[in-house]
């Protein structure tokens, strides 16, 4: 973060010891962001990726569209994001055309292909439990192989999909070498060499609104593969199925399903809580 | 090649960690750390060329073998491509890695060992056979022939050891 950003943001770590009152260590992580996107999940007023949202996003912001890129600075800036918008990903043809002046030596189509799919490579690893280090390092060894292989891509339109199915293989390769992984959240105590949970830093009066805890307790309810499907759907910008199949290795036929079900039962925990998923998720905007 | 690809992509002196969330004064953002995206973009600088690309074909952390099997803390790996390739035994040394090169096709070559912080060559025997230490993080390696100089070099795939 450069020192103009952590002007003008707070970083705030997300995790159980924020929450004293709550039944911390069972609780998963999970961004303030994703609370709504959730509700906005439950409450059906986010379309299934790949499906209506597309339409939705595109009209109202286009990534590659200078005019839209315009717009959405005054609209849309970094934390001024209305709640539903989310950008668009790419198209099978854009991703192929960057993928294409990628290979070709256009380092800002390699820059966009950094922006669009970052956030998924963040997510295939955050959903293996790395270490934020840990996490780092997929990052950029996946990277690292998707430029050796640019120009080598059966199928450029795919990349998001080869992305994600090379950042799990590299998580893997990172759990099956290390001999032990601490888990996103938490650290070791050099004293102990135990791990200890993460100093209580967050704001606490943010995090201390009831509905997003109970969402948070709901959501620590569900499977992990619930988990961490719901919180690839809530990626910004949203992956396609396609690319959630290879991040989770699950056909795409199951995807839909499976998100179904995973909702429908976020939903009745949430109703059996006493707490109405349409109202779940603090005003923050 | 610039070493800037080579440095890990998350300081420990950073105040924010990777996967942390950004609280904008009008609502949170969840957010790739700038130190991570800004490693993923310096990656376009390590892109081959005028190199052939040797693809990890095998890796005994990822893939079954009998041998990494009784000994975990050997880790094997081969690259390949079509003109040739290389089989590399990885153990722990230290605080790094010692690793032992054998060339394919057996040949006398010339190793460009690109690691973390700093690149260095080694010149295989008749056999292709190598060993040497680098510290543990990004490694590949850039293999020139010597009896066929004006032959592409191999550059196999990075890994992190």
């Amino acid at each position: 973060m450069t020192p103009d950003s952590a002007a003008g943001a707070r970083v705030v770590r997300i995790g159980p010891a924020a929450l004293p009152d709550a039944d911390a260590a069972s609780l998963p992580q999970l961004a303030l962001d994703e609370v709504e996107g959730l509700t906005d999940l439950m409450t059906g007023s986010a379309p299934e990726p790949g499906l209506a949202e597309d339409d939705a996003a595109s009209d109202e912001i286009d990534p590659f569209d200078d005019r839209a890129d315009d717009e959405a600075v005054t609209a849309v800036t970094p934390g001024h994001r209305p709640a539903g918008i989310r950008r668009a990903n790419l198209s099978p043809e854009e991703a192929a055309m960057l993928v294409g002046a990628a290979a070709a030596g256009d380092r800002g189509a390699w820059d966009a292909l950094v922006d669009a799919y970052g956030g998924l490579i963040g997510a295939v690893a955050r959903n293996h439990r790395l270490s934020p280090g840990d996490a780092g390092d997929v990052s950029q060894t996946t990277w690292l192989r998707l430029v050796e292989n640019v120009d080598r891509l059966s199928d450029p339109s795919r990349v998001g999909a080869w992305l994600a199915t090379t950042a799990r293989r590299e998580c893997l390769r990172l759990l099956g070498r290390a001999k032990r992984t601490v888990l996103s959240g938490e650290e070791l105590d050099p004293g102990t060499d135990r791990l200890r949970l993460a100093t209580p830093e967050a704001d606490a009066a943010l995090l201390a609104a009831e509905r997003d805890a109970e969402m948070r307790s709901a959501f620590g309810r569900l499977t992990p593969r619930c988990r961490d499907l719901l919180q690839l759907l809530l990626l910004d910008p949203a992956p396609s199925y396609d690319e959630i199949s290879a991040a989770l290795d699950i056909p795409i036929g199951s995807i839909g399903p499976t998100r179904g079900r995973c909702l429908e039962k976020l939903r009745g925990i949430m109703e059996g809580t006493g707490i109405n998923p349409a109202t779940a998720g603090s005003p923050r905007r | 090649m610039s070493p800037e690809p080579l440095r890990r992509a998350h300081s420990a002196e950073e105040d924010a960690r990777p996967w942390d969330v950004r609280v904008d004064e009008g609502g949170p953002v969840n957010v790739v750390p700038d130190s991570v995206r800004a490693a993923a973009r310096r990656a376009f600088d390590a892109r081959p060329v005028d190199t052939l690309v040797a693809d990890l074909m095998f890796d005994s952390v990822l893939d079954h073998d009998r041998r990494a099997a009784a000994d975990p803390s050997v880790r094997t790996m081969r690259f390949g491509h079509r003109s040739g390739g290389a089989d590399l035994r990885v153990t722990d040394r230290g605080e790094g890695r010692r690793v032992s090169l054998e060339v394919l096709p057996a040949q006398r070559a010339s190793a460009e060992v690109r690691c973390t912080g700093s690149t260095f060559t080694v010149t295989t025997d008749d056999e292709g056979r190598a060993e040497f230490d680098v510290p543990t993080g990004l490694f590949s390696l850039v293999l020139r022939p010597l009896r066929a100089p004006q032959a592409k070099p191999l550059q196999t795939s990075w890994v992190r050891l």
